[in-house]
């Protein structure tokens, strides 16, 4: 097995003025993501290790483009400063083997001017067991196991990987998404857990990443239809964004309001992706007249990344569906069960969904 | 610069053009991969289109040259 290297201990006065101290001290290091941290004592991490039930030294992944080697202590030194429990720490290590499986690519994400994260959705019994939010208020603050879930993969990446701002993380605008974008689901749905999609037993607990952008909220509240839900869902998504007209993916939230009232109407999980896909889609001409002015020439026949083959670019009036394939909408049920929204993340093709399961020893 | 070494890895001499706001990036990555002296020619930021990238890619044309010529 190979294994890494042990990261080097900080070790300051077990005071609060040590404490204070250690924490300007990583802000002069770099090893931040802007905001403070929970000083990493050994006794902190060991702990973190010991949650993980693997040897420290065991090497998950590099991260780049620092290539920093990323063990079972490294990511558990993140997760201590990030404010993680150590409950917490089996999700963390599904997240960041997912950020670093090869299809990922997290290397173009790191390197991207998109202003893309990495969006850790968490499934199966591990929501509720460590207390993470799935309901209201649930891309949001005051869950302490969302944020600091989120929040140690971007650590990962900065104090791991060298993602900090220009010299190694090119997001031309940023997002607060970066700071941390993580998510309990499907708690409470009608339809199957999102990880048996992927291979996954329903008893299991897993991780999907997605890069994606920030969501967007819809409000089809008072409209009695659920219909009217997704209609509007798919008007939010029929846009020339780049990042979902090049092949991307769609995440989309629906609140269990929403897809209760679906499910009992009759519609099941892949007849939503139909909707969407079919409704979800943009003129011909207007996908043209981007590429005309981004790339000084129309869509050609090859060319990677765009529309469905089947797609007959003579017919007058054709319409683009701005995802390949009702199969690159992933659809979740998740947030305030009293209220009709949803959301829409558009998500990178370059960087291809990946699923890892949680492991609890 | 990843896709240069990648290059460098299976034999074909490589040289990376970056523009000016990409050099520390790329400076960095050769340093994390051990191979400081891999070469790398700057051209003005940004690259625009084809005729901005064409003029620019004029001005380094015999620098590239001789970059991918070195031993």
């Amino acid at each position: 097995m190979v294994t890494g290297k042990a990261t080097p201990k900080l070790i300051g006065p077990d005071t609060v003025r040590g404490a204070i101290d250690l924490i300007e001290q990583y802000f002069e290091q770099g090893w931040s993501d802007g905001l403070p941290i929970v000083p990493p004592t050994e006794e902190l991490v060991d702990r973190m290790v010991a949650a993980a039930g693997r040897e420290p030294l065991e090497v998950v992944g590099v991260v780049p483009p620092r290539q920093g080697v990323a063990t079972i202590e490294a990511i558990a030194t993140n997760a201590v400063m990030a404010g993680c429990r150590p409950e917490y720490m089996p999700v963390v290590v599904a997240a960041v083997e997912a950020l670093l499986d090869e299809r990922f690519d997290v290397q173009g994400l790191q390197a991207t001017s998109d202003p893309a994260a990495p969006l850790v959705i968490v499934s199966g019994p591990v929501v509720q067991q460590v207390g993470m939010n799935h309901g209201l208020g649930l891309f949001g603050h005051g869950s302490r196991a969302n944020a600091t879930i989120g929040r140690a993969v971007r650590l990962v990446l900065v104090n791991v990987g060298g993602g900090h701002p220009d010299s190694g993380d090119k997001s031309t605008l940023g997002a607060p998404s970066k700071y941390s974008y993580c998510i309990g689901v499907d708690v409470d749905s009608p339809w199957t857990q999102v990880h048996t999609e992927f291979g996954f037993a329903p008893e299991e607990s897993c991780v999907t990443l997605y890069a994606a952008d920030a969501p967007r909220g819809n409000n089809p509240a008072g409209s009695g239809s659920m219909e009217f839900a997704l209609w509007i869902l798919a008007d939010s998504m029929a846009n020339l964004n780049a990042n979902i007209i090049h092949g991307g993916h769609a995440v989309v939230v629906l609140s269990p309001l929403i897809a209760h009232g679906l499910s009992e109407e009759g519609w099941t999980k892949a007849e939503v992706k139909s909707y969407l896909y079919e409704r979800a889609r943009v003129p011909l001409e207007r996908v043209q007249r981007y590429k005309q002015r981004r790339y000084g020439r129309n869509q050609e026949a090859g060319d990677p990344y765009y529309w469905p083959r089947w797609l007959d670019v003579e017919e007058p009036g054709v319409m683009v569906p701005v995802v390949r394939s009702p199969d690159n909408i992933l659809v979740l049920v998740a947030g305030d069960p009293a209220r009709s929204r949803s959301a829409y993340c558009p998500a990178r093709p370059y960087n291809r969904p990946v699923t890892t399961k949680v492991v609890i020893p | 610069m990843l896709d240069g070494i990648r290059f460098e890895e299976t034999g074909k001499p490589a040289v990376v053009v970056a523009t000016t706001h990409f050099v520390q990036l790329a400076t960095s990555i050769k340093q994390s991969m051990h191979l400081a002296g891999l070469p790398l020619v700057v051209v003005p930021h940004p690259l625009g289109d084809r005729v901005v990238s064409g003029a620019k890619a004029a001005l380094v044309a015999a620098d590239i040259v001789k970059a991918v010529t070195q031993s």
